[in-house]
């Protein structure tokens, strides 16, 4: 297992710098500067921004200097907002996107398990064709569309919930609800789908004909297999959801770090944009080594090998 | 069955844990206990709350209530005494001696005269490296010293004294108290600035010594400041603390007004202008903007006086102000929006300027026709650029629209986001580009400078030697009769010439509570709620 999770963090390294580099010479492709303005700067003005923030410094320089800083661990100070490095912009976001996401996955996990279960253990009844509905609906319409909607019923209309900001439980009902409906769908859906697969397989009218009781067969057989493609979803589902939603974040104006996936290329913030790039990639790396560990414990024929056992 | 109740039971348990840890972290918006508490959207994220970093018009709307420079603007754009209680200005209007009144910084230490020397040497130090030095270059040595040519020593900053601050210029420059008011010209507190270099990042070591001081600032979400029971005014303070909202949702910040959770927001979104004005709660003052067609003159066919004008009158200012902008800005008459005041004539600049341009489509017709292109026919391609906005899509397409009918000209219409849109104008590459233009300080000058053949912002590269005469002799004289009367002949040349077309000057709105009152808001600088109050 130690010799699997090296491996894993050695081919991580790999893909990082991949991202680095291609995001870094992406970005500096993009026409417009970090002080790209309407507003045309006096020339020495201009020079003076440059040499402070090394930009009249060939890009190569620029990379490599980028690259020695990120080895210590310094994302660099941030083109923007002049007083922070983006190291403390991260640190102070991260928790606020953190919590909203886990209670989001929570939520997204708690509903869409049982209730894809339940559609499963009911197919062609009525309950079956109403949930499709639904996750259809819950996949299609986008968060920005149900978080107005709910805005306009929960907080202007019938004043139960605040509008917008973020403090105490209150605050986060509308975010958390509005950005696990998307995944809560998915879930349901695959969860669905994949426990109508592995019903109908050989090992479970195997288990039936032992004469296993129809919960016993449920919760050791076909529960742990069903569940699979699921968290194969998950991980990646999570490093999404954990990093911010910028849409959700910008409607109800939540000081999370989703936000800066935007506004950091809107403005041009070299430093920004390379830190929460790298962050991502890394929740990414993370969130897939996580799920891998979780596979052997859903399915004992599956080793750390990458390859399913005899 | 037992394994199964205890998952069960897991479940619930993380879920208690986590509706736990919500209602522990965070307290929420402050409900409003006290009468004089305001809550406002004026703006986004500062980038910095340090006067000398910032460069935005928002975050000066943070920063002006809670630091104060030598004068500050009054409602129609004046300058006002402020950490200078007085002033003497030399005959030449070449120094000023700007005396200072008993104030100071939140932290009880005294403002002095050094604080400014500090201040201005700080701003205009090129390593430092200030977006906004270029609002002190009038100031003598500064360009020179900015552009790391001279020593810091040659700066026309002195303190005489504690508390005489003198300032010696370029060249007589009569907006310069108006200059003053900007946040380039702010001082800072020398002790603590020099002893953190971060002092304006956090809420324990920001130092001001305007009306209002930090207490809290959670990035994206709200700065909330209070009362400063230093200021030199305090008395007259009525509002004992502000939140503002941070976002750069302007519909966030509507559902909230909406929900009652706001008393003012800046820039509500255009759909809910007509409710709003319904409701009576929307505000709207002239701004000192103007929206405008920018002609590249050296590229064909905009380098032909008549194909200028021709594309000017074309546009139906007063259709597309009611059409798209529900009837909130008002035509553009002029380059000179309204709002500068003349003090010699005691009028508006644009009043007296009168109307140099409307609406003509006969005329336009027959400027092209006399231009070699009767109907369009015979014209090459012609581009409008505009930058990405739902507004300014609207507002091409209006124009495109206009030209079209009015010219027979078929004007295509290229997008681009806004740096990239930023890029190609400074580089030329365009032949119409829809733009606007703020002025950054209350006099026309702001706006005449603009055509100057070497001025820096003259994308479209209109050059007139009889311009930049009358632009240099008003940029050199301390006599208003010579320099209004300077300014209103450039501008009369610059609109038959038309270097660019200017089809509106943008007004500002708002949407305000009626109880909130005495707010103050010249042009749409920046908000000072300094004497603001709840009824």
């Amino acid at each position: 297992m130690a010799t699997y999770i090296i491996k894993r963090l050695a081919h991580a390294v790999i893909v990082l710098w991949v991202v680095i580099t291609i995001t870094f010479l992406l970005m500096h492709a993009i026409p417009g500067g970090p002080f790209t303005s309407e507003r045309n700067l006096p020339p020495a003005v201009l020079k003076n921004i440059e040499t402070k923030y090394k930009l009249n410094d060939p890009l190569y320089r620029q990379y490599l200097d980028y690259m020695k800083n990120l080895l210590k661990g310094d994302l660099g100070p941030s083109f923007k907002h002049e007083d922070r490095t983006v190291n403390e912009i991260i640190t102070e976001a991260i928790p606020v996107s953190f919590q909203l996401g886990f209670e989001s996955i929570v939520l997204a996990i708690l509903v869409g398990i049982p209730v894809g279960i339940g559609a499963a253990l009911h197919r062609g009844h009525w309950q079956d064709r109403i949930l499709n509905l639904t996750t259809t609906f819950g996949i299609a319409v986008p968060s920005f569309i149900l978080a107005s909607l709910a805005v306009l019923i929960f907080a202007i209309k019938l004043r139960l919930l605040p509008a917008a900001m973020w403090g105490g439980w209150k605050y986060h009902i509308m975010p958390a609800i509005t950005l696990s409906l998307g995944p809560m769908a998915i879930i349901t859906r695959l969860t669905r789908s994949s426990m109508l697969d592995v019903l109908g397989q050989d090992y479970i009218k195997t288990a039936k004909a032992k004469g296993l009781s129809p919960l016993t067969v449920f919760c050791k057989h076909a529960l742990p297999n069903a569940l699979i493609p699921v968290v194969t979803y998950l991980g990646p589902m999570a490093a999404g959801i954990l990093t911010g939603s910028f849409v959700i974040e910008s409607i109800f104006a939540i000081p999370g770090i989703g936000c800066y996936f935007v506004t950091g290329i809107y403005n041009r913030d070299y430093t920004l944009i390379l830190g929460v790039t790298i962050f991502y990639s890394l929740l990414i790396v993370v969130m897939n080594v996580l799920v891998d560990l979780v596979y052997p414990l859903l399915d004992p024929r599956i080793k750390l090998t990458g390859q399913k056992g005899e | 069955m037992g394994k199964r109740s205890g998952f069960v039971r897991r479940c619930l348990g993380m879920l208690a844990v986590v509706l736990g840890i919500s209602i522990l972290i965070g307290c929420g918006t402050e409900k409003k206990k006290e009468k004089q508490f305001l809550r406002v959207f004026v703006g986004m994220e500062p980038e910095s709350l340090d006067p000398h970093k910032c460069s935005s018009t928002y975050a000066f709307n943070y920063l002006r209530n809670m630091i104060e420079g030598l004068t500050v603007l009054d409602a129609k754009g004046q300058s006002q005494p402020a950490a200078a209680k007085s002033w003497d200005v030399s005959p030449d209007g070449m120094k000023y001696i700007f005396h200072l009144r008993e104030n100071k910084w939140s932290n009880g230490e005294k403002v002095t005269a050094h604080d400014f020397v500090y201040a201005w040497q700080r701003v205009l130090n090129p390593q430092f490296a200030s977006i906004y030095a270029f609002m002190l270059y009038p100031v003598k040595g500064a360009e020179a010293y900015n552009a790391g040519k001279i020593t810091v020593e040659k700066l026309g900053v002195k303190a005489l004294d504690d508390k005489t601050f003198q300032v010696e210029l370029e060249r007589p420059t009569a907006y310069f108290l108006n200059l003053c008011t900007h946040h380039a010209a702010f001082p800072v507190c020398k002790k603590v600035v020099e002893s953190n270099p971060k002092w304006a990042g956090a809420p324990e070591t920001y130092i001001g010594n305007g009306p209002f001081v930090l207490k809290e600032w959670v990035h994206n979400n709200k700065i909330v400041v209070e009362k400063n029971d230093n200021y030199w005014n305090k008395d007259k303070v009525k509002l004992a603390k502000i939140h503002y909202l941070l976002s750069d949702k302007n519909t966030t910040a509507m559902a909230l007004f909406d929900n009652k959770e706001l008393d003012l927001v800046d820039a509500p979104p255009f759909t809910d202008i007509d409710r709003l004005k319904k409701e009576g709660v929307l505000h709207l003052s002239d701004s000192i903007r103007t929206s405008y067609y920018d002609f590249n003159n050296k590229k064909p066919p905009f380098d032909n006086k008549k194909v200028r004008q021709a594309f000017a009158m074309a546009i139906d200012g007063e259709t597309m102000a009611k059409k798209i902008y529900h009837d909130i800005p008002r035509v553009a008459t002029g380059w000179v929006p309204k709002g500068f005041y003349n003090p010699v004539t005691k009028k508006d600049f644009r009043e007296e300027g009168g109307v140099l341009l409307k609406f003509d489509p006969e005329k336009a017709r027959q400027l092209l026709a006399e231009a070699g292109y009767p109907g369009g026919k015979g014209l090459p391609p012609v581009t409008l650029l505009y930058s990405t906005g739902v507004n300014t899509k609207l507002d091409a397409e209006a124009a495109q629209e206009m030209w079209l009918k009015n010219l027979g000209v078929n004007v295509e219409l290229r997008n681009q986001e806004w740096k990239v849109f930023s890029s190609t104008r400074i580089a030329g590459d365009y032949q119409i580009a829809a733009a606007a233009w703020v002025g950054d300080y209350f006099d026309p000058m702001t706006f005449i400078d603009y055509f100057l053949s070497y001025g820096t912002h003259n994308y479209g590269k209109y050059t007139n030697p009889a311009y930049d005469a009358l632009v240099e002799k008003a940029q050199n004289s301390n006599d208003q009769k010579v320099r209004m009367a300077a300014m209103h002949e450039a501008e009369k040349i610059f609109i038959d010439e038309m270097g660019l077309a200017p089809h509106l000057f943008p007004r500002s709105i708002s949407a305000r509570s009626p109880k909130l009152k005495n707010v103050i808001c010249p042009g749409n600088q920046a908000y000072d709620f300094t004497y603001a109050y709840l009824e």
